[in-house]
């Protein structure tokens, strides 16, 4: 049940704009602000995540006997090198997919 | 003007993440809410900032927002914590200036007698009291709605609106 009265009513829109444009402009670019800044945020986290992950993991990779084994010209054997290493490089790849496609900037 | 709550669709819209809609019922709600909390603040600087702060909360809250549910009170219950959180905020500084004392004897000691306008009387009411008022008689809201907004029981609500009443009616010598 409403109990309006006119005067109150009055009273409480007295002195403000039906529509303030430089009201809204203000809301909507504190939100933009709020939501560049959170998601740079995320990609800087997310950046140090992956040079983390890529440090701890990439000296593992025997990336230096495949690239010699290649500028050799023994290509074969080189791709034989890569495959080996497919339990290294299968779980960066996924993450580097899961990352990239749940990243919260790409859902803000 | 005040408005009916439009709900539905915009709100939808504005939960799914469209600022376009969320804008359409920001535009729809900004005055009522700048001129509830301009009420209660008396200050319209302070009010506007509670009032942008109030929708940035509400979009980026949006998914709390259950869609079955009016927009309005869910908006203006955002604002009406904002400002009581700021005013735990400023009642701490003026304590510690020791301000607040010398301001509440003056509210005191006004002279009952003194002609007021609506806005005047409004402002020497409780803000709890102030509040459910603004809402239920200004701002079109239901004793249901107001309840839901300030997060009071709604037999609380009933009573600050008629209470409330009578003493504006004795402010201003039953003019209204």
């Amino acid at each position: 049940m409403s109990e309006r009265n006119a005067t109150m009513a009055a009273m409480i829109v007295a002195k403000v704009a039906e529509r303030d444009l430089g009201f809204e402009i203000r809301v909507l670019t504190r939100i933009e602000q709020r939501r560049f800044i959170r998601s740079l945020a995320v990609n800087l986290v997310a950046a140090a995540a992956a040079a983390l992950l890529l440090a701890l993991v990439a000296p593992q990779l025997d990336l230096l006997r495949i690239l010699g084994g290649r500028l050799m010209g023994d290509l074969s054997r080189s791709l034989s090198m890569l495959t080996d290493e497919y339990l290294l490089m299968a779980p960066l790849l996924l993450a580097g997919f899961v990352a990239w496609y749940s990243r919260p900037s790409a859902q803000i | 003007m005040i408005g009916p709550d439009p709900g539905s669709a915009w709100t939808q819209g504005a939960q799914a993440g469209l600022t376009e809609n969320f804008e359409r019922l920001m535009r729809l709600n900004q005055q009522p809410l700048r001129g509830f909390l301009r009420r209660l603040t008396g200050n319209a600087d302070e009010a506007d900032d509670l009032a942008q702060e109030s929708f940035i909360f509400a979009w980026e809250k949006r998914h709390r927002f259950d869609p079955a549910r009016a927009f309005r009170p869910w908006l203006f219950g955002i604002a009406w914590r904002k400002y009581r959180e700021r005013r735990r905020s400023w009642r701490r500084l003026l304590l510690q200036e020791g301000a607040y004392a010398e301001m509440q004897k003056a509210v005191v000691n006004a002279d009952p007698g003194l002609a007021l306008d609506l806005a005047a009387a409004c402002a020497m009411l409780p803000p709890e009291q102030q509040a459910a008022l603004l809402l239920c008689l200004g701002c079109d809201f239901s004793h249901g709605e107001a309840a839901e907004a300030l997060s009071m029981p709604l037999g609380t609500v009933k009573s600050h609106v008629a209470r409330g009443r009578k003493q504006l009616a004795a402010f201003l010598g039953d003019e209204k």
